[in-house]
């Protein structure tokens, strides 16, 4: 079965790790720092994981989780109360970031493959060989400027976080036939590109 | 038996499960059994399980410790933890039902021993003031004077019939 690349249910309040996650929210709240910093290796990655969804640029989404966590801080009281803190989460980051982007505009040269990713984490993708590195980056530069940011968000949520269409409608408040229709725009645009640097397979079938 | 060719444009948004030819659909089982498009959608799951792995390897470029470290920093001295409304209530009230209830006991220590004033004409230090209408009726005007020079009345309205 086709594995997600996170676990969308790390963050759902309605099962165990929900409710330990509640019980963070509660110390916290009630000024145990020990707590928030468990709560921000729970969530930080996650959060920037989003932000970089949306802004498409690894410092800011560096800026955009700091800030959120700020507010997470300083909302801790009223997440005490329970609800959809990872909805909470995610429109929280997803305004941040959009703020942010609104701000600074985009800045595109950060993405340039060797700013994106570190030599050494880019090592860990090369085993695979040189060629199917090469592919990944161009691969990542087209997801990044090229793929409509709500497209490439939408996309993200689904095939490799693991959230369902009716999830993201929520968390993005919009309708979930809007939602299909951005991840079918969204695949299409990714495999179409894929198949451009696959000849051989697409004359095969012709 | 599908139509490659239609297969392919299917391939093209379909789920990733789809692809896998694990889906309980008739194009995952077409991809499953297909020489031609099988290798297509394992291509495309490749390629997207690595973009997907690249995008994994993008991590936040502060360690979760310093990060918690540095909003605990700034807030501890800027901020102190927000309440929720019934926190709120319950510190207001602590602070100020006391004090409430000290204040009732001492008005009542110091006054309460004194029986209540009855009430006669002769507490009335002045008579009441006099009024009168100093315009005449019809001018849609009515002009009160009192008996206290500084109390006069005006009332301007629609003409006034008696």
């Amino acid at each position: 079965m086709f594995e997600p690349m996170m676990q969308a249910t790390s963050l759902t309040s309605s099962d165990a790790d929900g409710s330990a996650t509640a019980a963070l929210v509660i110390r916290a709240s009630s000024g145990d720092p020990e707590a928030f910093r468990l709560l921000v290796r729970r969530f930080q990655e996650t959060i920037f994981r989003w932000a970089l969804g949306t802004t498409g640029d690894r410092d800011d989404a560096d800026d955009v989780t700091q800030q959120v966590l700020l507010k997470v801080y300083r909302h801790l009281g009223a997440l005490r109360d329970g609800g959809h803190l990872r909805t909470w989460l995610f429109r929280v980051t997803h305004n941040t970031a959009l703020e942010l982007h609104r701000t600074r505009g985009r800045r595109t040269a950060a993405l340039d493959r060797e700013l994106l990713l570190t030599p050494g984490e880019r090592l860990a993708l090369e085993p695979v060989d040189t060629i199917d590195l090469d592919r990944t980056m161009t691969l990542i530069q087209y997801y990044f400027h090229e793929l409509p940011d709500r497209q490439r968000l939408i996309f993200d949520l689904v095939d490799f976080q693991g959230f369902t269409p009716a999830e993201i409608a929520e968390m993005l408040d919009m309708e979930q036939v809007t939602v299909r229709a951005n991840l079918c725009k969204a695949r299409r645009a990714i495999r179409t590109r894929i198949l451009r640097d696959h000849p051989e397979l697409v004359e095969t079938l012709q | 038996m599908i139509d490659c060719t239609i297969v392919r444009e299917e391939l093209l948004d379909a789920a990733p499960d789809e692809l896998a030819g694990v889906a309980p659909t008739a194009l995952a089982t077409h991809v499953r059994d297909c020489p031609r498009c099988g290798p297509l959608a394992r291509m495309f799951l490749d390629d997207q399980a690595r973009l997907g792995a690249a995008l994994a390897l993008v991590q936040p470029r502060i360690s979760a410790a310093a990060a918690a470290g540095e909003v605990l920093g700034s807030e501890a001295i800027a901020l102190p933890l927000r309440e929720t409304r019934r926190e709120r209530f319950v510190r207001f009230a602590a602070t100020v039902f006391p004090m409430a209830a000290a204040a009732a006991l001492a008005a009542y220590l110091v006054y309460g021993d004194r029986a209540p004033v009855p009430y006669s004409a002769g507490n009335i230090d002045e008579p009441a003031h006099v009024v009168r209408i100093t315009a005449m009726p019809g001018t849609g005007t009515i002009v009160l004077n009192t008996s206290d020079p500084d109390i006069t009345f005006a009332w301007i309205g629609k003409e006034i019939v008696p």
